[in-house]
């Protein structure tokens, strides 16, 4: 994909951006400020540091059992187009917008986390766009993977749905980076993932991070419930598992398609063709429409059996942004609270990555957070 | 708003077949039967045509005349077979046009459906987009938005009929927005119903949403829908309307959501079972998403707070309970 226009704000170093930027069509300015979603997407800007970054996921909501994952939302908006993205109703400045201060956001970073040095911080860079879809995003991450491994208590998680990986293999990341895919059946990603790498592509960047040494997360969400899900997902879990190591899996996320109601008619109006909207969804007490919890719990307890038949069941498996009760019933066990699944991670990542966490998580650190 | 210039006191005889009715808004009212003849007509049969007709000459045009007002005048002389009649010659600017325009018809604009069709009105003809944003949107009370007019111009769209029942029912604008987002088809085919259905503004939508959703994800057209040996029977049964209605509804809601509808009746079915009796009622999230049963009651003296409480430690309750519970 190539951007119509790149901007870069005056206050950042051209010198350093120049080599990853197609030499035409850059210029110096503040953010073209795009209203369209999509036309947004088509114009980079690369700008400074403002305010505060880092933080807790925004969706974790203490009535669902959520992961606790920290972000940094240096991105902003897409070069993909989901269509069950909630970007489309949610940005107002629609540019691709990326911080280029790495060292700003890694200081932020540091002093905050410095005030828990107990606790294993994973931090995403996902929150609102892909970690490392486009250049020169990946050439970014990868500044970012370098400044992480001097952080000792955090976890960088680059999220994509791309295969744009090849900046990061050549860097030094300490172990402390872990690369995940976002992955789905190839029509679930022909249909409803826009713009996104096939399946095979995802597949071949993983075993070539994997190769590189990094720890590899997957997750299964948002799962989509179509006629023939069955053998679409069993063929998906095949399909990595053929290829890639459950060894070098640090964890597993699974959760269901999932949109606030006013996105409805958004998804609607900008993809015609999709049918995701017509499932029968109720509303949850996040406001959030999600498939009947009985669907949603026979998809998960499905997709367990098929990860533990290709011997991923070593992986520290996780449901996304669900209740106890669906949790019982899909594993029959549930963490306590949030804090307790962040321990429970943070103790897997120890006794399976033990270079990531050399020292074992103290439980009662982690189960006396409060959200 | 400005003060109207008077047109000029200029009587001339225009044909009543060469006019221009372009500017005929009321023609658009009759459109969607809200513009009845009758009583002016009776009025004008008494009477006759006391005021001249109104009409303009584009500038620089050899055109017919534009009827300005008069309308309702003028299609009593023509279903008279009057051939002429007397106008008043005007020379209004384009927006005194569209000033005058909204002075006499601003008070028929009851409803958003009509506010949608006067603004696609004065659109259509080419009026300027400034005008329309800055003086008559404000004169109806909204906001001058270019975009608000776009979306007021798109439930112009929507078919006649529909309009109209939306302009009966005083649907909002974000109502009549949703609809057009909805088949084309689908709403005439609603619509048709009414005789059959009571269908309030909320019911409209609740089953224009539910069938598109159904139509979307079974891959079906409006006519196979509706071909359907239960539809046809529902609607065919002759019940009263409430009836046919309550039935259609349900059958809708239970073609929208399956899943949802046949744990409900398993757990309608157990509450039968145990609690059926019972001196309290039970209730479930029947979004089933929410682990959780609420068992409640109202007790006037002590001795019914006595069987109260037997009754809710009893072995039965608590094996519906538990029943219950594993639905969850
Ligand atoms: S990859 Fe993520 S952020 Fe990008 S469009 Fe898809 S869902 Fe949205």
């Amino acid at each position: 994909m190539t951007f119509k226009t790149v901007t870069i704000h005056p206050e950042i170093d051209q010198a350093n951006w120049e080599r990853l930027l197609p030499a035409s069509n850059v210029r110096v300015g503040p953010s073209p400020k795009m209203s369209d979603y999509r036309q947004g997407k088509r114009h980079l800007f690369i700008g400074p540091k403002r305010g505060q970054l880092f933080h807790l996921c925004a969706s974790l909501d203490p009535r669902y059992i959520c992961c606790s994952t920290h972000v940094v939302s240096h991105i902003s908006n897409c070069p993909f187009e989901c269509t069950y993205c909630f970007l489309q109703n949610y940005l107002t400045d629609t540019t691709l917008s990326v911080v280029a201060d790495t060292r700003a956001i890694i200081e932020e970073i540091r002093e905050k986390t410095s005030e828990q040095p107990w606790r294993l911080f994973r931090i995403g860079t996902w929150e609102l766009g892909d970690s490392i879809g486009v250049n020169p995003l990946n050439e970014m991450a990868a500044r970012l993977v370098m400044e992480f491994a001097s952080l000792d208590n955090c976890i960088l998680k680059l999220r994509t749905k791309s295969d744009q990986v090849t900046p990061l293999l050549d860097v030094d990341h300490g172990g402390r980076c872990v690369v995940s895919w976002t992955v789905n059946p190839q029509e679930v990603i022909k249909r409803e993932e826009i713009g996104t790498a096939p399946l095979g592509k995802r597949i071949g960047a993983m075993e070539q991070v994997a190769r590189a040494g990094y720890p590899i997360g997957l997750h299964f969400d948002p799962m989509i419930f179509f006629k023939g899900w069955q053998r679409a997902y069993e063929k998906l879990v095949e399909a990595i598992f053929n290829r890639i190591n459950p060894k070098s899996v640090i964890w597993i996320s699974i959760g269901s398609l999932r949109f606030n109601p006013e996105m409805k008619k958004k998804i609607e109006n900008n993809y015609p063709n999709t049918k995701i909207t017509s499932a029968e969804l109720v509303l949850g007490d996040d406001n959030k429409l999600r498939y009947p919890r009985p669907l949603r719990e026979g998809m998960y307890r499905f997709l367990l059996e098929r990860l533990r038949d290709a011997g991923a069941d070593e992986c520290f498996t996780y449901l996304c942004m669900e209740r106890p009760n669906v949790w019982q019933n899909v594993f029959g066990r549930a963490p306590r609270s949030i804090g307790h699944l962040d321990y429970l991670i943070a103790n897997s990542v120890h006794n399976r990555f033990p270079q990531i966490a050399p020292a074992p998580p103290q439980k009662e650190l982690y189960l006396s957070l409060e959200y | 708003m400005d003060q109207l210039p008077h047109p000029s006191k200029e009587i001339s005889i225009v044909e009543t077949e060469a006019l221009d009715l372009n500017l005929g808004f009321s023609l658009k009212l009759r459109e969607l039967g809200l513009w009845k003849t009758e009583h002016l007509f009776s009025s004008l049969e008494t009477s006759g045509i006391l005021e001249p007709i109104l009409v303009a000459y584009e500038q620089d045009s050899s055109g017919p005349a534009l009827l300005i007002d008069g309308f309702k005048r003028l299609m009593w002389a023509r279903d008279r077979g009057i051939s002429h009649l007397s106008a008043m010659d005007t020379s209004l600017s384009p927006r005194e046009l569209l000033l005058f325009l909204l002075q006499k018809h601003g008070n028929e604009l009851t409803s958003c459906a009509l506010i949608a069709l006067f603004l696609d009105f004065v659109a259509e003809r080419g009026f300027d987009s400034h005008l329309i944003l800055n003086e008559i949107m404000p004169a109806l009370g909204l906001q001058g938005h270019a975009k608000l007019l776009e979306k007021y111009r798109r439930v112009a769209t929507l078919p006649v009929k529909v309009l109209t029942l939306c302009h009966k029912k005083d649907f909002s604008l974000k109502r009549c927005i949703n609809l057009t987002h909805q088949p084309r088809q689908l709403l005439e085919r609603l619509i048709e119903l009414e005789g059959k259905l009571s269908l309030s503004a909320s019911l409209f939508q609740e089953l224009c949403d539910a069938i598109s959703d159904i139509l979307k994800r079974e891959g079906l057209s409006v006519e196979e829908f509706f071909q359907r040996k239960e539809i046809i029977e529902i609607l065919e049964a002759g019940q009263d309307r409430a009836t046919t209605t309550r039935l259609f509804r349900s059958y809708i809601r239970k073609l929208r959501n399956p899943l949802l509808t046949s744990y409900q009746r398993e757990l309608q079915k157990i509450h039968k079972t145990y609690f059926s009796s019972a001196p309290f009622h039970v209730k479930w999230d029947e979004t089933l998403e929410n682990r959780r049963i609420e068992i409640s009651s109202t007790v006037t003296d002590i001795e019914e707070l006595r069987n109260l409480s037997k009754a809710i430690s009893s072995e039965k309750t608590k094996k519906g309970v538990k029943e219950l519970l594993s639905r969850f």
